[in-house]
């Protein structure tokens, strides 16, 4: 089902003196109250529409690192832009239509819109890369493919949720319903889903969550079309559920583009089959319990569910590769959320099995089994929290965040000779973590900061989001679960002015595993996403209207 | 947590710090009589005050004196004295002359503005209260009883705890739990004035109240078994749009040590509802242009531990009174003026408060170090503060704006605006005067498990 469809936008060059105008005139706009409900004639029908705007500006801040730049395999995205060379230049649109009746039933309707006039088609590549020869290509005929120019440059527009909902009550019970497009996440998790009891509940929008800073989960959680339950049978328990109708793949950035790896997924399909795709009988069903004694919430949540992450190239005939993505994942996890002391605290165990293991690049299971991966049972555990505190010497308030994500093998169930791992592949006798080969355990840590300083000018709040996350020990043994080394740390400051403009200035680094590898054709063993040079100055400024 | 809870309850009682304070139930039998006697069955002093300028309680407004403006179910209550001017105005120029009944914020207000002005209407004991309230404020008076340093209320229920107060925290409990509107839903804005004079609407709510202390007509034996809760509220944004469709829902009990106050968000991105942490005490409200701290809901929400609470007795005050026309009869855009609330809209009236000193506990840590406290005799909700910041500056001034609900015999006083006197801004909360706000009673109650985590994607989207 094709929903998106292409819009103009916006021609080019005026973009910056439309949009410097625009964010004048919103400014200098007399401050009324917000314009959004649309009165209807009809009684106790409410709709409202809302809408906001952001604008993304983004430098490179690093010199290529001759071990990212000089390896066929990154070298294209990494040749796309020099050091202090404009990365995105981009206007995204998010228009939300809410429409209610009595407060009980109602339909919701949310697009979003984008244009990026840094784009450029062309194809760039280090002509001295090494290992050309195997790597993947990220152009046709030295241009990005079309699927590339819709993400990376616009003008182009999607529907995001598209659903209706109603209230019910059916004896004691009391049941939200919604049908359509919508994005539901279950559990506990802060930062990201890798290990979580909402492991590919959602497909996210990969590509806006690492290039688009501020965009929210409105737009990265990309929607499915589903029936969702959330039925209170008392005022302690609760129970859950989720039918798929529809399958969509996670968006990563494509090849050749600045956070890209050569070659990989929808864009180029240079040399590739069609992807081998899931479908859409997600089906999840948990039960919330409040306990008065607990003073908290347990969840225990099932679930059975296709990937939304593939294994992206897998070897297929002909030497051509092909993304699969595992269909029939099994999911068991229990979560617990409670306030100690103040702090919110979460904690969830999950348990999967026939979950797509880190496999094989060189071979796949072949034709009659689906060109897949190894497969088996793993272990993920997390536990997070949350704390607000009060005045200090430092700020008048802040919110710490902090997350530890943990992971384990339990056993391999499906094709032992294809798991990346010790034991299993020759080719991770040596140095495997290095090799990406996975290991028996996994842990990441996250840390977000935030203090904030209010009205430091008049109607102008300041806030300096710090955040850190690290994946300390291990790669996952489950597919694209993380590898050893990889960090991120964002250090931004933002101003937020009249509650309704937003001004974002952030530095974003990278740090990860990388070393040179003469016994490599590529010359070069780089562990997860080629971002090591990728550090970037981003400008950010969003209006809700 | 029940257990650290338990093992930090036991060693404060190993180490002799609690429960020394624990007073006697209520007060005496005999005490008692003087309610309905020379004072009101709430306690408040029957007679008017040897001026004539503050009348005797005769009952309230009654479900006869309707405005012939008001329209019942409307959410809207319209100004009952519509053709009284004021008697006098106090500015800068007569401050002096009426120095003793003002609080140390309006007279901050009048030296720091010129265009200051309070307009002293007559003043109106309007407030009513239902039988069955009276009756319970009756029964609290020799029954309700402090514990926990102050801490927590027992045995009292569905009336005022202590009509004839004795202390600051008596007090205090007797503020949060006025019968104050419930159980309702409103749909009110927030708003906050910079110092450049620029207003700026922080937010939409609908708001769904309840209080089972006031709702439910259980015993205060049934009500600590059924969760202790004395205000529950949940809510959704319907403006500004970056957080319409985000919902919350939070209770607080009257044993805040056993029962802290709990509160969940829903995320309308996510569709997720997660518990959330404590934003208590001194910790700045951003949508209230940082003027006011979690604690100061109302003049004062949440545990009072980190302040010693002295009374101080009572006195005639000018305080803002029966602001009809603030609440509901007045469009943000007339009301938000440069600095302050236009004085056209603020009704004062002499009224006797209670007035209570907070000061900071030695150790504790806040940004104000004392506050001053003055409550309406008649508990309406109607009260103000003064606040003092560390080095003992005064900083902020806070009022609340009552509007009895005259054809329910309800007060309700849920409207409250705050100056920080120190950055010339201030902010004013839970407004109903523009088109399509108000503030509507539901005497039949709420769908049952409405206030309940798991009800907040109903109320979000």
């Amino acid at each position: 089902m094709k929903i998106t469809r292409s819009i103009a936008l916006l021609s080019q060059r005026p973009l910056i003196i439309m949009l410097l105008g625009f964010i004048s005139v919103l400014i200098l706009l007399p401050q009324a109250s917000y314009a959004m409900p649309i009165s209807t004639e009809v009684p106790d029908l409410q709709v409202s529409w809302n809408n906001s705007l952001r604008y993304n500006w983004g430098m490179r801040m690093q010199e290529r690192n001759p071990l990212i730049a000089n390896n066929a395999l990154y070298d294209q995205g990494d040749a796309l832009v020099n050091r202090y060379g404009t990365i995105t230049n981009r206007l995204d649109w998010l228009s939300e239509l809410d429409l209610s009746f009595h407060e009980r039933y109602g339909l919701r309707v949310t697009a979003a819109a984008w244009y990026d006039a840094a784009y450029d088609p062309h194809s760039h590549s280090n002509p001295n890369a090494l290992g050309a020869g195997a790597a993947p290509v990220s152009y046709l005929n030295g241009e990005f493919t079309s699927a590339v120019q819709r993400y990376a440059n616009g003008p182009y527009a999607e529907l995001l949720d598209a659903f209706v909902f109603g209230s019910f009550e059916i004896g004691p019970a009391v049941s939200n319903v919604k049908l359509g497009r919508h994005a539901l996440v279950w559990g506990e998790s802060l930062f990201g889903s890798a290990h979580a009891v909402s492991y590919s509940q959602v497909p996210s929008d990969g590509i806006k969550a690492i290039s688009n800073p501020g965009a929210s989960a409105k737009e990265t959680a990309l929607p499915l079309n589903q029936l969702s339950l959330l039925s209170q049978i008392n005022p302690t328990v609760s129970l859950v559920a989720q039918l798929g109708f529809e399958w969509r793949p996670n968006r990563l950035p494509e090849g050749g583009t600045y956070f890209g790896a050569d070659g990989v997924n929808e864009g180029p399909n240079v040399n590739r089959l069609a992807a081998l795709e899931g479908g859409g009988g997600d089906l999840g069903l948990g039960l919330n319990w409040r306990p008065v004694w607990l003073d908290g919430m347990l969840g225990i949540y099932g679930r059975h569910f296709d990937d939304k992450g593939g294994w992206l190239a897998q070897v297929a005939d002909g030497g051509q590769t092909r993304a699969v993505y595992a269909r029939d994942i099994g999911l068991l996890g229990v979560t617990l959320s409670k306030n100690i002391g103040g702090t919110s605290v979460g904690a969830e165990l999950s348990h999967r099995s026939n979950d797509p293991l880190v496999s094989d690049s060189a071979a796949s299971a072949g034709a009659a089994n689906g060109y897949a991966g190894a497969r088996g049972d793993t272990w993920h555990g997390l536990i997070n929290s949350v704390t607000s505190f009060g005045s200090s010497p430092v700020c008048q308030s802040s919110v710490l965040s902090a997350e530890f994500t943990w992971s384990r093998l339990d056993r391999v169930t499906h094709n032992p000779e294809l798991y990346r791992a010790q034991g299993y592949l020759p080719a991770c006798d040596s140095d495997p973590t290095l090799r990406g080969c996975a290991d028996k355990e996994f842990m990441s840590l996250a840390l977000s900061f935030v203090p904030t300083w209010l009205q430091v000018y008049p109607g102008v709040d300041l806030e300096m989001p710090l955040f850190f996350a690290k994946n300390f020990k291990g790669n996952a043994p489950s597919n694209g679960g993380g590898n050893e080394g990889v960090t991120t740390f964002k250090i931004g400051l933002t101003a937020k002015v009249y509650a309704r403009h937003q001004f974002d200035l952030a530095y974003t680094g990278y740090d990860q595993k990388i070393e040179p590898a003469a016994d490599s054709i590529f010359g070069s063993r780089i562990l997860g996403a080629p971002y090591k040079d990728k550090g970037w100055l981003s400008f950010t400024y969003q209006v809700a209207f | 947590m029940k257990y650290l809870s338990l093992a930090i309850l036991l060693s404060l009682f190993l180490t002799g710090t609690i429960w020394v304070n624990s007073t006697q139930a209520g007060i005496s039998a005999s005490e008692a009589r003087q309610l309905g006697d020379s004072l009101t069955s709430f306690g408040a002093e029957k007679a008017g005050n040897r001026a004539g300028t503050i009348p005797a309680y005769t009952g309230g407004l009654s479900v006869n004196d309707l405005p012939p403006d008001f329209q019942k179910g409307s959410g809207i209550w319209t100004n009952p004295f519509p053709n009284e001017k004021p008697l006098y105005s106090i500015s800068s120029r007569n401050l002096a002359e009426h120095a003793s009944k003002l609080s140390e914020a309006s007279k901050a207000l009048l030296r720091l503005y010129p265009s200051y002005r309070m307009d002293i209407y007559p003043s109106h004991r309007s407030v009513a209260y239902p039988a069955w309230v009276l009756n319970n404020t009756l029964k609290n008076a020799t029954s309700a009883r402090l514990t926990k340093e102050g801490l927590t209320l027992e045995g009292a229920v569905g009336g005022i705890p202590f009509p004839i107060p004795k202390n600051g925290n008596e007090v205090m409990w007797n503020h949060m739990l006025a019968y104050n509107g419930y159980p309702a839903e409103y749909l009110g804005r927030n708003w906050y004035v910079d110092k450049t004079g620029r207003a700026i609407n922080t937010g939409e709510l609908k708001c769904s109240l309840q209080s089972d202390y006031y709702t439910f007509h259980w015993g205060a034996d049934e009500l600590k078994k059924k969760g202790n809760s004395f205000f529950k509220a949940a809510y959704h944004f319907t403006a500004p749009p970056n957080a319409a469709g985000n919902a919350a829902y939070s209770v607080d009990t009257l044993d805040p040590v056993e029962q802290p106050r709990r509160s969940w968000s829903y995320s309308a991105a996510t569709r997720r509802i997660r518990i959330a942490p404590d934003y208590t005490y001194d910790t700045p409200i951003a949508s209230q242009g940082g003027i006011t701290t979690y604690d100061e809901g109302y003049l004062s929400l949440g545990r009072l531990d980190l302040f010693d609470f002295k009374l101080l007795g009572k006195r005639e005050m000018y305080i803002p009174y029966n602001n009809y026309r603030l609440v509901f009869q007045s469009r943000a855009a007339q009301i938000l003026t440069p600095n302050h609330l236009s004085p056209d809209f603020v009704r004062w009236e002499l009224h006797r408060v209670w007035v209570v000193e907070a000061t900071r506990k030695p150790g504790k840590k806040h940004t104000i170090s004392r506050r001053i406290f003055y409550f309406d005799e008649d508990w309406s909700g109607a009260g103000m503060s003064d606040a003092y910041s560390r080095n003992d500056q005064l900083s902020k001034g806070m009022f609340i704006a009552q509007t009895p609900l005259y054809d329910a015999q309800m007060p309700l006083a849920r409207c409250y605006f705050a100056y920080d006197l120190l950055d010339n801004r201030y902010t004013l909360i839970q407004h109903f005067g523009d088109p399509g706000l108000g503030y509507k009673l539901k005497p039949e109650g709420f769908q049952p498990l409405t206030f309940t985590p798991d009800a907040l994607p109903n109320r979000g989207r």
